[in-house]
């Protein structure tokens, strides 16, 4: 469960977040959708503790994010999906996907390439192992980033505009993968501008406005008419990104 | 008249020169990579007062002549009890002084990683020794090879200095044989060239180093 | 400085006339080298038959070779080849200027290989001559491009020319060897020599950075 309370966060005197309050239940599959400057990144940072928060709360399987000791627990228990990838460029793919499981969750080194493996089946990437990040193509990368935080068995898997740095075609590969996992039940919180793939893994949509959520609503009513759409803001921001 | 042969003699004390030389730089380089690799941590230390600090050391000793350092250190250290020869006071100063370089290409090595996958990095969790172990320093050694190379390289070539506190290296050697052959041109002519080769060869060598390192970047 | 019974106040004379030795021959071999390192440079670059080359390659030994050694052999070993006397002072002087044109040739070409060739191929559609194009479009650019390296390679000769104290030119570091032998006072004389240093090193990076920042300007204006 992480529990967001009147969360805010600043940079220098920009007000970025300004009391967000979000529950997510284990299963559940968030989309967090809001304009450039809304606030979404920030806050999918602010649950790992990649940003320092300035007030507020944020508990993670009851975990405090604002304690030093609680944030590795946390991290234990969320891994991100970047949207540059962000693989480790002098690591091969495998090496990339064991190291965290190896020195973060202390598995033995076979375990964790058994199952670095597996996962590598999972994404059709399995004769990549042993070649360097610099070698693949953007989706092949952002594959890699999946297996990556899927190695940790995360409890949340947090996903950072991961096909904003893609084409089309790679986006298409990449959000297979995910509509798979998100079959698999595991619980995802997606900050995402593809409306189509939101709509179609969501359990519930939230819609950021300016550093405040402006609806939470179940995903068939948020894209009803009379129910998220019949908020200006929504219906100008779902028909600009082309989608009605 | 140009009389090369007339060195042939001379070869097995230009070698024991040599010998001095190389000891002289590889326990420099090793001394000077260890405290540089300190420096450079300290100076991109989240304390300000270890900024400082680093920031003092690399001015310091990047802005001092390495022949004042070395008078300094051969007449000074036994002012203050420690008594060494001048082949310890030759890798004890070249290490320090060298280290400085050493730092601020590690440095530079280091903000040129992209902070994205630093920021990955955390968010698996990685305690920061291993962030640093794992990750910053893997990365910012690899891309440093080459200009670390240079450095060692400079630093090869200063230990010629240190003939200045009477150490029997490479160019003290080539002193003495100079004087007893009346051939001085001949004798640092060779030495020129003799050195140049040698940086030659390192550098080729370095470079090969370098881009096996970082085949990771190639496609 | 003199409150200790060892030093005397001709030592400060002493410490004057050494930095203004290491100072003079400073600036001496820095213009002597800037001037020839150019000269050298351009060589290279018109491709002058035959001797850019052999230039070039004469740098690569001067730049990947110590200094003192250098010095030796202009001091000790060219005089004896051609049975010529040659001055501590005259040694010195030739020694570092060849160094640093070796160094300046180098930063001359990659400057000029930096400039955009597209540039000098219009230029040329317009009818300059090519002495109008090294002058009003490579000379400016070049120079804003090479200055950051020949301020950080002017402060490095400047610890250099400490060499010269080696084959007995009585520049600031042998004056604090000659202080340094009769007082026996390391702890004194050796951090002030090496203050002496680093702060001329200051005042060279000082005055190299106010250099530098003038002639980018001068380049944002002359795109305009």
């Amino acid at each position: 469960m992480i529990e967001i309370h009147n969360l805010h966060k600043n940079f220098g005197d920009l007000k970025v977040l300004k009391g967000v309050d979000l529950n997510i239940k284990p299963g559940e599959v968030v989309s967090i959708l809001g304009g450039s400057g809304s606030g979404k990144s920030t806050l999918i940072r602010c649950i790992n503790g990649l940003e320092d928060i300035t007030s507020g709360s944020i508990f993670v399987d009851n975990f405090d994010v604002k304690n030093k000791k609680d944030i590795m627990e946390i991290r234990k228990r969320c891994s991100t999906v970047f949207q540059q990838f962000d693989l480790y460029p002098h690591l091969s793919v495998l090496d990339n996907i064991t190291l965290a499981p190896i020195n973060v969750l202390k598995q033995n080194k076979k375990d964790a390439e058994i199952k670095a493996i597996e996962l590598l089946k999972s994404v059709e990437l399995e004769d990549k192992a042993s070649v360097y990040p610099a070698q693949l193509s953007g989706g092949q990368k952002q594959r890699i980033g999946i297996c990556r935080a899927l190695a940790m068995k995360p409890n949340y898997l947090l996903l950072d505009e991961v096909t904003s740095s893609l084409d089309p075609e790679m986006t298409v590969e990449v959000l297979e993968i995910l509509k798979k996992l998100a079959k698999q039940g595991i619980t995802m919180i997606s900050v995402t501008h593809e409306i189509g793939f939101a709509r179609e893994i969501s359990d519930r949509i939230v819609f950021l406005d300016e550093g405040k959520i402006l609806k939470n609503l179940s995903k068939d009513e948020f894209f009803s008419d009379d129910g998220g759409k019949s908020d200006p803001r929504i219906a100008k921001f779902l028909s600009k990104m082309g989608n009605q | 008249m140009l009389d090369p042969a007339v060195l042939m003699e001379y070869m097995p004390a230009f070698w024991d020169g040599f010998i001095v030389t190389a000891k002289v730089s590889i326990l420099s380089i090793i001394g000077s990579f260890v405290i540089g690799l300190l420096i450079a941590l300290l100076r991109i230390s989240e304390n300000k007062i270890c900024r400082i600090v680093a920031l003092c050391y690399v001015d310091i000793f990047r802005n001092i002549p390495f022949l004042v350092l070395i008078f300094f250190a051969y007449y000074g250290l036994p002012e203050i009890g420690i008594y060494i020869d001048a082949f310890w006071t030759g890798c004890f100063t070249l290490s320090v002084a060298v280290a400085a370089y050493v730092a601020e290409t590690i440095r530079a090595g280091i903000q040129n990683i992209d902070k994205g996958i630093i920021e990955a990095a955390k968010s698996f969790g990685f305690s920061r020794v291993h962030i640093y172990t794992k990750i910053i320093l893997p990365l910012a050694l690899t891309s440093s090879i080459r200009p670390l190379g240079s450095v060692f390289i400079n630093l090869i070539l200063t230990t010629s200095i240190l003939s200045a506190i009477t150490l029997g290296e490479l160019t003290s050697a080539s002193k003495i044989i100079a004087s007893t052959t009346f051939r001085p041109f001949e004798v640092y002519m060779f030495l020129v060239i003799f050195y140049c080769v040698l940086t030659f060869a390192l550098s080729a060598l370095i470079a090969g180093w370098h881009k096996y390192l970082n085949r990771y970047n190639g496609a | 400085m003199y409150g200790d019974e060892g030093f005397t106040i001709f030592d400060l004379q002493l410490w004057a006339e050494g930095l203004g030795i290491s100072f003079g021959i400073f600036l001496a071999s820095s213009v002597f080298g800037l001037l020839l390192g150019s000269i050298i440079g351009l060589i290279r670059y018109y491709k002058v038959i035959g001797i850019g080359s052999l230039l070039m390659l004469g740098s690569e030994f001067l730049k990947n070779s110590p200094v003192l050694v250098q010095l030796f052999l202009v001091y000790f070993g060219v005089p004896a080849l051609l049975t010529i006397d040659l001055s501590p002072m005259e040694a010195a002087i030739i020694t570092l200027t060849g160094n640093t044109a070796a160094f300046i040739a180098v930063i001359v070409i990659s400057s000029i290989d930096a400039i955009d060739k597209k540039q000098l191929e219009a230029a040329r559609s317009f009818a300059l001559s090519e002495w109008q194009i090294l002058r009003l479009i490579i000379y400016p650019q070049s120079l804003a491009f090479a200055m950051p390296m020949f301020v950080s390679l002017a402060i490095n000769q400047l610890q250099v020319t400490s060499l010269i104290s080696v084959i007995g030119v009585v520049d600031l570091t042998r004056v604090g060897d000659i202080i340094n032998q009769r007082t026996f006072e390391p702890f004194i004389v050796w951090p002030i020599i090496g203050v002496t240093y680093f702060i001329l090193a200051k005042l060279v990076e000082r005055i190299g950075t106010r250099l530098e920042q003038r002639f980018s300007v001068h380049q944002i204006r002359s795109e305009i």
